[in-house]
């Protein structure tokens, strides 16, 4: 009996402790809006004649370690007399609460950060929120009158600001800059030099001299152990840009398909532009040529088999993985997607320039570094959207984008000396004196949070010391720089690229299921066709009947529409 | 006495054994597995050289772990949450699973239809926020705590294991000596209920610290955070588009570092159930043997 009761009041006890303790955090949630207050003139700080308080809604960064105390978010504040107020959601809740904000009208003042990922605010996000619902303010006029640092940026990119604009004419979400010269010109092969030497070949230049080399990899032996165990080429279905067909194929017609299902159906389904009309290379002659390239090394065992199912760490085991090197030539985007960097054998894999097809064909497959879309946007309940404006325009000066990226002066980075120069051998126009981190917590940056103006002049404007072994870890940026412009640059044509495209909600209610349909149709039949599973000549025609049954005129025409109206406004 | 074995039980025997053996590698090996892994070195897992012991061993994972603040707050916040709602939890289950087990109470029926009815339908994302809002639990702990504080299955475990193990003859003993209601709940129900009052929580403390979707929807301060959506977070973060990225020599120290930060953080995460399995099971085993009613 007794024992019952001690268990009661325990229970009970426990109870008020965690009430108590609790109810101790519960605050009351009533603070409203403020009232509208006057922006100081355009290139002044503060921005307001009195201080102002707004709600930021972002993402919880991992690598901050807390917003309301972070010092450069403390400086912004101050120099710009705004204080935010900061609300965070985990990363992966993005599209739930937005349309919980939707639903219930708490919206904040201002949506910071949310767009550079998958579930982020994107094209289609802002048809719906901003075009749609109207839970976005369009920004057209704000950036012309208060965001001058803006409006140089998108005048010195042609087609950016049509970029940004969606269907209705607005532009609902500001950009995010991070031009990646080498990232641009991703799509790189990595063949292993020491079985070159070994075997007394050369670097290959054309599709014949390739298939040469691969067949020497796979029979003469090049590692030297007198076992068949080489693999002259692999890549992986997942990781960035280890797939290998790519690389092959635009050595026939260029072509920015990918057999991996997760590539985006927006960008990588096999459309390129020339000129102003949009075209397809999957129903060509010259596509079945290079699909009859690609079955016949695959035939012959030059192809890891594993290369269209495996993913990248699967590769990168393949490659570190054997007490010796086993493979020989491997797809990725930088060594380190399938090697450990500064590693003995990530040294020795050395890029390879795009190769000549039999018919004069070479290509780099080209990535457009167009801005992130929704990185800030302003809900519609805002009072002082151009106070936003002015404060937001601040990141995009040399001075605040440095600062949000690396923090202070002194600190993080320093303006460059006369004698710096810079990746593309330029003069720098900064030094960083901590290396970058995004993984350790900090408190004195922002990272990669909310917008910046990482153009191409400030990402290759850091100032690198010229006697880095290109080799080596530390190397990693300038060998990515200069190997692209040596060997990938003359064969990049940006031209042939279509910049994001956005659809009319009705062209996506049609069309939506037959792109991602056909989308999947054309990278399985690529891996068919040269695994062999379908034969290229054999089953041509009935592939191509195929592409028509899933209306692929009709895409091209949807496409050739909204490019179009992209293209004409302005 | 001692019956020779045949062939037969002795082959049995063997093949029982062995079964056993690979029943408990298939279990024990992943455990053992990821714990070696989260001790490794980040290039011996890029390199697939784990497979039992850790290979060039080293804390660094769980340094780069613990050197992020937001996963201690999680961590204190998931206790928070987990010892709270727990204790919140059971007492609910047990002050509507009596009264629902005793036959005189009136309309007996009418409420655990109501309460099964919730089992199969509810309101749905939206409207629930809209409650949760209107009484003004957002962005406070409640928020994680009194939403689902009640699992109608866990109340209907309970409710069956007081009818079925507690026998009427004790209830009509206590009466006639005179006992009120919640003189029997304490001194009879609760004391024989031990091993089901033991499961439920040990279900509900699951339940709350493998709990995500609330404080995804509901807490807007990172400092409210439990430990599973940082956890979420750094793997996200970790894993993140490489075109993306600012600078190619931080990927690449970051790679693999991902690996293993990976695997200490499951084991991190799952560490304290798995410290507080071994004083349930107790129960669990007691609970069996515990009896009113001898002979």
């Amino acid at each position: 009996m007794k024992k019952g009761k001690k268990h009661v009041v325990l229970i009970v006890l426990l109870l008020l402790l965690v009430i108590v303790n609790l109810g101790a955090q519960a605050k009351s949630e009533t603070t409203k809006k403020g009232t509208t207050v006057t922006v100081t003139p355009v290139g002044t700080y503060p921005v307001v004649t009195e201080p102002v308080s707004l709600t930021f809604l972002t993402l919880q960064p991992v690598f901050i370690e807390d917003l309301n105390t972070n010092r450069f978010a403390k400086y912004w504040n101050e120099k710009t007399g705004v204080n935010i107020k900061w609300e965070t959601i985990p990363r992966d809740a993005v599209k739930e609460k937005l349309n919980i904000i939707l639903a219930s009208g708490d919206y904040p003042d201002v949506f910071f950060g949310l767009g550079s990922q998958e579930q982020g605010i994107g094209v289609s996000q802002e048809m719906t929120y901003g075009v749609q619902e109207h839970m976005f303010m369009p920004l057209n006029n704000l950036i012309d009158q208060y965001m001058p640092n803006l409006s140089k940026l998108l005048e010195e990119r042609p087609g950016s600001r049509q970029f940004l604009t969606a269907p209705d004419g607005n532009i609902y979400g500001l950009p995010d800059f991070n031009e990646c010269y080498h990232c641009s010109m991703s799509q790189k092969m990595w063949i292993y030099e020491p079985w070159l030497d070994a075997l007394g070949l050369k670097m290959p230049t054309t599709t014949e001299e390739f298939h040469h080399v691969l067949t020497a990899f796979k029979t003469m032996d090049p590692n030297g152990n007198g076992k068949a165990d080489e693999i002259p080429l692999a890549g992986a279905i997942s990781g960035w840009n280890n797939n290998l067909e790519t690389f092959l194929l635009n050595s026939f017609t260029y072509t920015n398909l990918v057999a991996s299902l997760d590539a985006n159906v927006n960008t990588a389904i096999g459309f390129y532009r020339d000129g102003n009309t949009i075209k397809t290379m999957v129903n060509t002659s010259e596509y079945q040529d290079a699909l009859r390239y690609l079955a016949k090394l695959y035939h012959e065992g030059l192809v890891y088999p594993a290369s269209f199912s495996q993913d990248s760490d699967q590769l990168t085991q393949l490659v570190e993985g054997p007490e010796q090197p086993i493979v020989g030539v491997v797809a990725g985007g930088y060594g380190g997607m399938f090697s450990i960097v500064g590693g003995e054998r990530y040294r020795n894999y050395k890029p390879m320039a795009p190769l000549k097809g039999p018919k004069g064909a070479q290509f780099s497959r080209f990535f457009l570094q167009a801005p992130v879309i929704g990185n800030v946007a302003i809900s519609k309940d805002c009072k002082n959207p151009a106070v936003v404006a002015r404060m937001i325009d601040f990141l995009y000066t040399d001075e605040g984008t440095l600062m949000s990226n690396y923090g202070f002066e002194g600190e993080g980075w320093k303006w460059a000396d006369t004698n710096d120069f810079g990746l593309d051998g330029e003069k720098a126009i900064y030094r960083l004196l901590k290396p970058w981190n995004d993984m350790d917590p900090q408190n004195d940056c922002f990272v990669m949070l909310g917008v910046r103006a990482n153009t191409s002049r400030i990402r290759n404007g850091e100032a690198v010391d010229p006697n880095v072994d290109i080799f080596s870890a530390e190397g990693l940026e300038a060998l990515l720089y200069q190997k692209t412009q040596e060997l990938y640059a003359p064969y990049g044509y940006p031209e042939l690229e279509i910049p994001t495209l956005r659809f009319l909600e009705e062209e996506d209610q049609a069309f939506a299921s037959k792109r991602l349909a056909f989308a999947n149709y054309a990278r399985q039949s690529l891996v068919k066709f040269v695994t062999g599973v379908w034969d290229v000549d054999g089953n041509w025609n009935e592939y191509i009947k195929g592409l028509e049954k899933l209306d692929l005129q009709g895409i091209l025409a949807l496409n050739q529409k909204a490019f179009d109206r992209q293209n004409s406004a302005n | 006495m001692v019956k020779k074995h045949s062939f037969s039980d002795i082959s049995f025997d063997i093949v029982n054994r062995l079964f056993m053996i690979f029943c408990t590698l298939v279990v024990v090996y992943p455990i053992i597995y990821i714990v070696s892994s989260s001790f490794s070195s980040a290039n011996a897992i890029i390199a697939g050289k784990v497979w039992l012991l850790p290979v060039e061993p080293s804390i660094k994972a769980y340094q780069a772990v613990f050197r992020n603040k937001q996963v201690v707050t999680g961590y204190t916040n998931s206790i928070i949450y987990t010892a709270g709602g727990t204790l919140i939890s059971v007492f609910l289950t047990i002050a509507a699973a009596y009264p629902l087990s005793r036959k005189f109470l009136p309309g007996r029926k009418f409420f655990t239809a109501m309460f099964v009815f919730t089992m199969l339908f509810s309101g749905g994302l939206i409207p629930t926020y809209f409650v949760v809002r209107n009484v003004g639990l957002i962005d406070t702990r409640w928020a994680i705590i009194l939403p689902n504080a009640l699992s109608v299955w866990n109340l209907m475990v309970t409710l069956t294991y007081f009818k079925t193990s507690i026998s009427e003859e004790m209830f009509e003993a206590a009466i006639i000596e005179g006992a009120s209601d919640f003189r029997i709940l304490q001194a009879i129900v609760l004391p024989l209920s031990q091993a089901i009052i033991a499961v439920i929580a040990l279900y509900y403390a699951i339940g709350i610290w493998n709990s995500y979707f609330d404080a995804l929807i509901y807490l807007k301060s990172s400092s409210k955070f439990p430990l599973q959506i940082i956890l979420r977070n750094i793997l996200i973060i970790n894993q993140s588009d490489l075109s993306m990225g600012a600078d190619m020599v931080a990927m690449a120290r970051r790679q693999g570092m991902a690996d293993v930060m990976k695997y200490a953080l499951i084991v991190i995460s799952s560490a304290p159930l798995l410290m507080i399995y071994p004083f349930v099971q107790k129960h669990f085993v007691k609970g069996v043997m515990l009896g009113s009613i001898k002979g």
